[in-house]
This record gives C-alpha cells, sequence and structure tokens, in this order.
C-alpha cells in the first residue's frame, strides 16, 4: 500500500518539475497577496513597517459609510449595465448584419474591428481630446450646427461625465462583441435558415426561433466576460477623468487605487477591494444560479 | 418581387452599417490628420486637412516627449512576458495533459480559482510583496504577476489542445526510448505551433495594453511603459505642444493595428478562441 504511493509519486516527479515555475508563481504573485489583502484590511497601515496597528472591521465600516464609495459603486454597475445591453445589442446587430453579405463585408468586418485593438489608454486619451471644451471636435461640432448653447466642459462636469466615459467604453466594447458573435454565426448551419425560408418564415421569426437560441451560449459567455471586464475597469476612467471631478466618475477600483496610492491609507483600499471581491463572487454565483434556472425551465 | 425587396433591405441594412463604421473610426482618422499639421495649422482650424504633411511632430514625440524610451520599454516587457507565458504554460499544459500527477486536481483548481480573484484585491499586497522582496522596478515584478494573470485562461487553451493530440504518438515514441522532456520538445511543441501562435497573441495583447500593475509597480520614470508615458504625455500640452501628441497617440494605436492586418485571420482566431476559453 505504502509503496504504491510513492511509486505513483516517484512516477509524478516530471509533472511536478514541469509546473513548479506556474504554482511557484502562484504561491508568490497570487496566494499570498490574496491572503495578504484580507490580513491588511484589518488593520490602519501606511504602506510601510509592520502591520501593528489592529482596528478589526473598523476599515470596512469607514468604506460602507463613505459617500464616495457608494458613488464608486453606482457608477460602476451604471457602466456595466449599459456596455452589457449596448454591446451586445449593437454586437449582435453588427455581426447579424455582416452575416447577409452585405456590400463590402469584408472590409466592414475589418474596419469595425479596429477601435478594441487600440489600448483602453490610448481610447481614453483619444475621447479625453474629442471631450475637451477648448479644442475638442465635440463642442465645435455642435456650434456648427447650431447647437452651441449645449457645448461644455464634458469631462469636468459632474453630470456629464460618466455617460461621457460609458460612451467612449462602449465604443471600443461593441467591436468585441461582434467579432465574438459573428465567429459563432458562421458555425450556424445553413440549412437551418434554408429549412426555414422554406416554411415561409419573417426574418424576424428567423432570429427568434433560430438566430438566437442558436447562439445562447455564446451570449452567455460574452455576459459573463463583460461583467468582469466592465467591474474591473480602470484603465478608461483613470486616463480621461482619474475619477474625477469630486469623485463624481469614480469606479470600485480606482476609488481602491486612489486610497491606497493616493492617501496611503492601505487598510481603508483592502477592505474596499475585499468588498468589491464578495459582490463579485455574489454576482457570479447569481449569474450561475440563474442561467441554470432559466435553461431548466426552458428544457 | 420579394427576392428585389431583400435586396433593398440589404443596401439600406449597408447604408446604415458603414454609417456606423465612419462615426466609429472617425475620432481615430481625425487623429491621424491632426499629427501631420504644425501647431499653428491645428489650432486655426481642427477641420482642415494637413496642407503641408510635416513629420515634425513624430520627432518631437520620439525624442523630447521620451516615446521611444516608452516604447522601448513595453516591447522589452512585452517579449520577457510573452517568452515566460509560452514557456510556461507549455510546461504547465503538458504536465496536465498528458504526464501522471499525483494531485492533479488540486493543482489544475488552484491555478483556475485566479478567475475568481478580482484584480484590485491582489494589487496592494503584491505591491508590498514586490517591495518586501526588493525587486521594484525590475523586469521580475512585471513578467511574473503578468503571467499569474495569464496562466488561467492559457492553460486551459492548450491543455484542450494538447488533450487532442493521440495519446498512441507519445506511447510509440516512448517505446523507441524518448523521454519525457525529449517527447515534449521534439514532439509536442512541432504539434502544438499554431496554439503557441495564440497564446503569444493574446499573452502580448494583454501585457503591452496593461496599464493599472504598471502604474502602481513602476516608480522609476525611466522605466516607464508606453500606457503610462502616453497618459504622461498627455498632461504636458504646455512643454510639447498638441500636434506631437497626436502623432504619439497615432503611434501607439497603430502598432496593434498594423500587426492586425497583416495577419488579421491569426488575430481573429487568437481572439475568439481566447473569449470562448477564458
Amino acid at each position: 500500500m505504502k509503496k504504491k504511493y510513492w511509486k505513483e509519486l516517484r512516477e509524478s516527479i516530471p509533472a511536478y518539475l514541469l509546473i513548479l515555475p506556474t504554482i511557484a508563481v502562484f504561491v508568490i504573485f497570487l496566494y499570498t497577496p490574496f491572503f495578504n489583502a484580507f490580513r491588511i484590511s484589518l488593520y490602519k497601515y501606511k504602506g510601510y513597517g509592520e502591520l501593528t496597528n489592529f482596528v478589526g472591521l473598523q476599515n470596512f465600516l469607514q468604506v460602507l459609510k463613505d459617500a464616495k464609495f457608494g458613488k464608486a459603486f453606482v457608477n460602476t454597475f451604471q457602466l456595466m449595465g449599459f456596455d452589457l445591453v449596448i454591446s451586445l445589442t449593437v454586437g449582435f446587430l453588427l455581426a447579424y448584419a455582416l452575416f447577409h453579405h452585405i456590400r463590402w463585408k469584408n472590409f466592414l468586418n475589418g474596419a469595425l474591428f479596429i477601435p478594441y485593438l487600440i489600448s483602453i489608454v490610448v481610447v481614453g486619451c483619444i475621447w479625453r481630446i474629442i471631450y475637451d471644451p477648448s479644442i475638442g471636435p465635440l463642442n465645435q461640432l455642435l456650434e456648427m450646427v447650431g447647437l452651441g448653447s449645449w457645448a461644455k466642459a464634458w469631462l469636468s462636469d459632474a453630470s456629464t461625465v460618466v455617460p461621457a466615459i460609458i460612451v467612449t467604453w462602449i465604443w471600443t466594447t461593441i467591436p468585441f462583441s461582434m467579432l465574438i458573435m459573428y465567429a459563432n454565426l458562421m458555425t450556424l448551419p445553413g440549412d437551418y435558415l434554408e429549412a426555414a425560408d422554406i416554411d415561409g418564415a419573417t426574418a424576424i421569426q428567423k432570429v427568434r426561433y433560430i438566430v438566437l437560441p442558436y447562439m445562447k451560449p455564446t451570449f452567455i459567455t460574452l455576459a459573463m466576460l463583460r461583467i468582469t471586464q466592465d467591474l474591473r475597469a480602470f484603465d478608461i476612467v483613470w486616463s480621461m477623468s482619474q475619477g474625477g471631478p469630486g469623485g463624481a466618475s469614480e469606479v470600485i477600483t480606482s476609488y481602491v487605487y486612489r486610497a491606497a496610492f493616493q492617501k496611503q491609507s492601505f487598510g481603508i483600499a483592502s477592505a474596499a477591494s475585499v468588498v468589491m471581491m464578495a459582490f463579485m463572487v455574489g454576482l457570479t454565483v447569481l449569474f450561475q444560479v440563474g442561467t441554470k434556472i432559466y435553461t431548466k425551465r426552458r428544457a | 418581387m420579394r427576392s428585389k425587396k431583400k435586396k433593398h433591405l440589404l443596401d439600406i441594412v449597408f447604408v446604415i452599417v458603414l454609417l456606423y463604421a465612419a462615426i466609429s473610426l472617425y475620432p481615430l482618422i481625425w487623429v491621424v490628420l491632426q499629427s501631420f499639421k504644425t501647431e499653428t495649422e491645428f489650432l486655426q482650424s481642427i477641420w482642415t486637412l494637413p496642407g503641408k504633411v510635416t513629420f515634425e511632430n513624430y520627432l518631437t514625440a520620439f525624442w523630447k516627449g521620451g516615446l521611444l524610451v516608452y516604447i522601448k520599454n513595453s516591447a522589452r516587457n512585452t517579449i520577457c512576458t510573452v517568452f515566460v507565458d509560452v514557456v510556461f504554460v507549455t510546461c504547465a499544459g503538458y504536465a496536465f495533459s498528458k504526464l501522471k500527477m499525483k494531485g492533479k486536481k488540486f493543482f489544475w483548481y488552484m491555478i483556475l480559482f485566479n478567475m475568481l480573484i478580482p484584480t484590485p484585491i491582489i494589487i496592494i499586497p503584491m505591491y508590498l510583496q514586490i517591495i518586501k522582496l526588493g525587486i521594484q522596478n525590475t523586469l521580475p515584478a512585471i513578467v511574473f504577476p503578468y503571467y499569474q494573470g495569464f496562466a488561467p485562461m492559457g492553460l486551459i487553451l492548450i491543455t484542450n489542445y494538447m488533450d487532442n493530440i493521440p495519446n498512441e504518438i507519445m506511447e510509440s515514441a516512448r517505446i523507441d526510448g524518448c523521454g519525457t522532456f525529449r517527447i515534449l520538445f521534439y514532439m509536442m511543441i512541432p504539434l502544438v505551433k499554431s496554439m503557441l501562435v495564440t497564446l503569444a497573441i493574446l499573452g502580448g495583447m494583454s501585457s503591452w495594453n496593461e496599464y493599472l500593475w504598471a502604474l502602481v509597480s513602476i516608480s522609476d520614470t525611466k522605466k516607464y511603459t508606453l500606457s503610462i508615458g502616453i497618459a504622461n504625455m498627455r498632461d504636458q500640452t504646455m512643454v510639447l505642444g498638441y500636434t506631437p501628441i497626436f502623432a504619439a497617440l497615432t503611434v501607439s494605436a497603430m502598432i496593434f493595428i498594423l500587426l492586425y492586418l497583416c495577419a488579421q485571420k491569426t488575430f481573429v482566431r487568437s481572439i475568439v478562441a481566447g473569449a470562448v476559453k477564458g
């Protein structure tokens, strides 16, 4: 019995050697930091020296009471909601149009995808110039068409900064949704639609009863991906408004970053990130359970 | 009759999609156009085409703005990260897919669990960790955290791919006297070559574009990556003027666009694979 155990272990040595680098990286750069995050969230900590000033759950209370964290939370979910609905809908419509062999199909397919290839920071910088009150094309365009009174400093106005960021964000996410859905549509067996044509189905019926059910797994995967990306959004906000003016466009990640690296309250920042993780895990579980119930009901 | 109506409908759809594409690409085209103007020309009107094409903005951006240094740093980080990504993930994927391993499930889930951990939660303790290890501003402090983020998706991709390679090929090689590592280098790697390209593209794109960790961990301005550099340059319009910024934005935007246009099929295949399996 024991001999067999040692034999198996010895046979595993080559495999252990091969996974060793990966496991080492994970222990040092994932698991140690991960468990430390919970520990740090219980201390008042300025980022250097030992953890000595234990404060219990006080950091969590402070985060949950902070109106700015609430704002960051709302903004994050606003970004996510708009992204999910608009990116998936427009992405699907574009993919479905390309699927129908419209003219210049290959050109359009390539051109529409381009925004996704630009790094988010560069996207943020480009759009920051577009929204610029003096040299920005948006204001000048509004003036040209006689809507000069609408012109404003989009990114320094607390009421327009979040929509402005959302528009930019969606601009880069639509091409991605489009590409994935188009790839999925190309695998749709042609005879499904032919059979529907013979039965005299209308275009809307075809989408409703054939295309959408066929693409459901892709919609779920994409929604999942979008949610994780949206919750982690930082680059776009930081490069466009740095969470300003006065915290109006803060998202959770930028809140965490600011707390740690601008205010030197690492404990508060860790507590905020733990709260965020709890929500993310909750949301993931909810999403999984939701799709399970939905698929069961349909089946 | 019916097909004629359908054709008209498709034409309308075509016009709408074309319009969308034009609006969607306009910001980028606008930036590219401004980058060839002189500063005075730009300040006079932002709508005109460049009167006389000038490359001076690019020179200013590269030398005075430091774009060259940023690109060099980003390239170095990306090349090293891609190397580590591909080598580590191939080794581990081979072990998970083809070798006997005690506790395989445990190690597999240990790596995949990463997907449930949001990045912000480990950013702070990871920063404290690299300070403690004394590796701030060095390559390992960039490469290994990036690998950690890449590993779960990369591992799923390559393990699935290797699972489809029949075991008989390896067994016959083993009978011929090949050891585990020789099989990996001389048989497995040639067989999974196209997947390695996919892994390199996915790993390269995410490392090149990464911002948050670079911003947190790099304190030495000489080591700034393109992401940090571009964001900093945007705030230096007073020193540099506007048009060199446009030149810098054009260069950074165009790098992946050009790569994509050169190898569209490979890129699309890689991105789709990354999305479906990630």
